[in-house]
């Protein structure tokens, strides 16, 4: 495939179906989609329920795979799942029988990368370390998503995978984590791609933002924000934003 | 506020009324018959009062020992008054008689001169438990893990399963001893077939339970390979459902066991009550049965302690 410099996920003309039991046709949840993430971007990608958003997150990680085209992950096809891409989930998916200590020197353990200077550090960067002690089942959603975060750092991968990682919050602590994903992007320079319903979210968080149509998902859009961070909600470009995406997705009308 | 404490107070100390009232009924009434006693008992009973006492001394610095006892005292009262019963029946009116109904103080007299032997028939006992939990449980978390993830071991394992899941394993018993060598071993294999059962299953639906995404959590973390992956996720997941098969199964496994030393094995609790029953020695069947229910509270007080242990991390 052709190389571009600095591009690090390529999608290409991917088709993701599923076979349904109770019907002749399969299921086409991805129709055709084409679209690159250069490094270190933060890329949203939004659209409907039930649209694929999730899917290719999964594709991206080498969870799934496309029944047609190809996923490339550093000009490699994705065929298996690396170590430097991580995934933070919509649920907590902390292992609840380690503390939150274990928990996060996890991955490293796996990988016989274990530092625990490394982990203590991941644990200030989501201030939990005075938590570091306590199980999963103690902590509060805010808490366990933050754990989570540190989880999926803590093997340093190069692209971050968020799968509405502040789905389950109340609204005050998602802004809190929204303010310390960018914080954290921003320090560490990942590529971070985040599935997520929210478009004030995504309007905060990402440079750029693929909106998908609803199912089969092809992209209706890729928008691209040049608003300086840290990004203010009552900004006129941050609304104008969120107002594009509203209209693309045709609810325009329904919020203004 | 007063009221509620005195009443505390009266329930704290209601363990030891009660015991006064078992040593007074011990003193003054006479005996039925030509029965006799010793001092042995109220003094062991006088002990056990002094210890309670003591408790209650330390209950007024330490509100846990308090919040213990105030729990606990009523269920203490009620074991006096039992014994005091006991002792009525038996010693005091011979409404139950000697030879098949003993009453405590003889049967406590019994235990401390058959102290020996019965403490060796319990090592004995708890010998074969062991020995044959141990791997009843290996084989059982095996074909659990193995039914749980291949798919394949699942389709064969799971009538094999279903079919012998509901014959108690006493059934197997004349077949465990033809083809044992030893006594000792089909027992040993009695009651590893007891536990076996109620883990396998506990454990291969424990293991098909786990949310697909905790499994995936743990490959993209790097516990891609198999081993990591059951070793590492999928055990210490399902450690709730191996314990809650361990106590059920070892339950079934006591019962297995009294039933092979009744009926084969030359040793152990169960045979010591056969035997004295056999020379018509009721007391000393007691005294095996006391001691039966004595090792197998302990057993599962055990059990449970693990559980709490290694299974903290669960939400109550």
């Amino acid at each position: 495939m052709p190389d571009e410099a600095g591009v690090q996920i390529r999608v290409q003309e991917v088709v993701k179906s599923f076979t349904r039991t109770d019907f002749d046709s399969p299921l086409v949840v991805l129709d055709n989609l084409c679209f690159s993430i250069e490094r270190g971007r933060f890329v949203s990608i939004i659209g409907e329920s039930g649209c694929g958003k999730t899917t290719l997150l999964r594709m991206i990680a080498g969870l799934d795979f496309p029944s047609k085209g190809c996923v490339y992950r550093d000009n490699v096809k994705v065929t298996a799942l690396d170590s430097k891409c991580g995934m933070m989930f919509q649920q907590t998916l902390l292992f609840p029988f380690l503390t939150v200590y274990e928990n996060v020197a996890f991955g490293p353990r796996m990988l016989k990368k274990y530092d625990p200077r490394q982990i203590r550090g991941l644990l200030q960067l989501v201030r939990v370390e005075e938590f570091s002690n306590a199980y999963p089942n103690h902590l509060s959603g805010g808490m366990r998503q933050r754990v989570s975060l540190a989880r999926a750092l803590a093997n340093e991968p190069d692209i971050l995978l968020l799968d509405e990682p502040l789905g389950a919050l109340d609204a005050l602590t998602r802004m809190k984590l929204q303010d310390e994903l960018v914080t954290i992007w921003q320090k560490r320079k990942n590529t971070m791609i985040m599935v997520t319903h929210d478009i004030d979210e995504a309007v905060f968080l990402s440079d750029t933002i693929i909106i998908l149509s609803p199912r089969p998902a092809h992209i209706e859009e890729t928008l691209s924000l040049d608003i300086p961070y840290p990004r203010n909600r009552s900004d006129p470009r941050f609304i104008a934003a969120r107002n594009r995406i509203l209209e693309i997705l045709q609810y325009a009308g329904d919020f203004r | 506020m007063k009221a509620g404490k005195v009443k505390a107070v009266l329930i704290c100390l209601a363990p030891v009324l009660s015991g006064c009232l078992l040593l007074v009924q011990y003193f003054a009434a006479p005996n039925a018959g030509n029965y006799t006693t010793t001092l042995v008992y109220p003094f062991c009973v006088g002990a056990v009062m002094l210890m309670y006492l003591a408790l209650c001394g330390v209950s007024l610095i330490n509100s846990r020992i308090y919040h213990a006892i105030r729990r606990l005292a009523p269920l203490y009262c009620a074991v006096f008054i039992v014994l005091a019963l006991c002792d009525f029946v038996s010693l005091k009116t011979k409404i139950l008689s000697l030879p098949f109904f003993p009453w405590p103080e003889r049967l406590l007299n019994q235990i401390i001169i058959d102290h020996a032997i019965l403490f060796d028939c319990a090592k004995n006992s708890l010998l074969l438990l062991f020995t044959g939990f141990i791997y009843g449980a290996a084989a059982g978390i095996l074909t659990g893990i193995l039914s749980g993830r291949l798919a394949v071991f699942r389709y064969w394992a799971e009538p094999v399963l279903k079919i012998l899941g509901p014959i108690p394993p006493i059934t197997w018993m004349p077949f465990m001893f033809i083809f044992s060598r030893t006594l000792f071993q089909g027992c040993v294999v009695m009651v590893a077939f007891s536990v076996w059962y109620p883990l396998s299953v506990s454990t291969m639906k424990g293991i098909i339970g786990i949310k697909k995404s905790y499994i995936e959590s743990a490959k993209i973390l790097g516990a891609v390979n198999e081993y990591k992956l059951i070793i590492k996720v999928m055990l210490p997941l399902v450690l709730p459902t191996i314990f809650q098969g361990l106590i059920s199964g070892m339950r079934v496994a006591c019962g297995s066991l009294m039933v092979a030393e009744m009926m084969g094995v030359e040793s152990g609790l169960a045979w010591y009550i056969t035997w004295q029953r056999g020379w018509g020695e009721f007391t000393k069947m007691y005294t095996s049965v006391a001691a039966i229910c004595l090792v197998f509270i302990a057993v599962d007080l055990l059990l449970n302690c693990a559980k709490k242990l290694l299974v903290c991390w669960q939400e109550e």
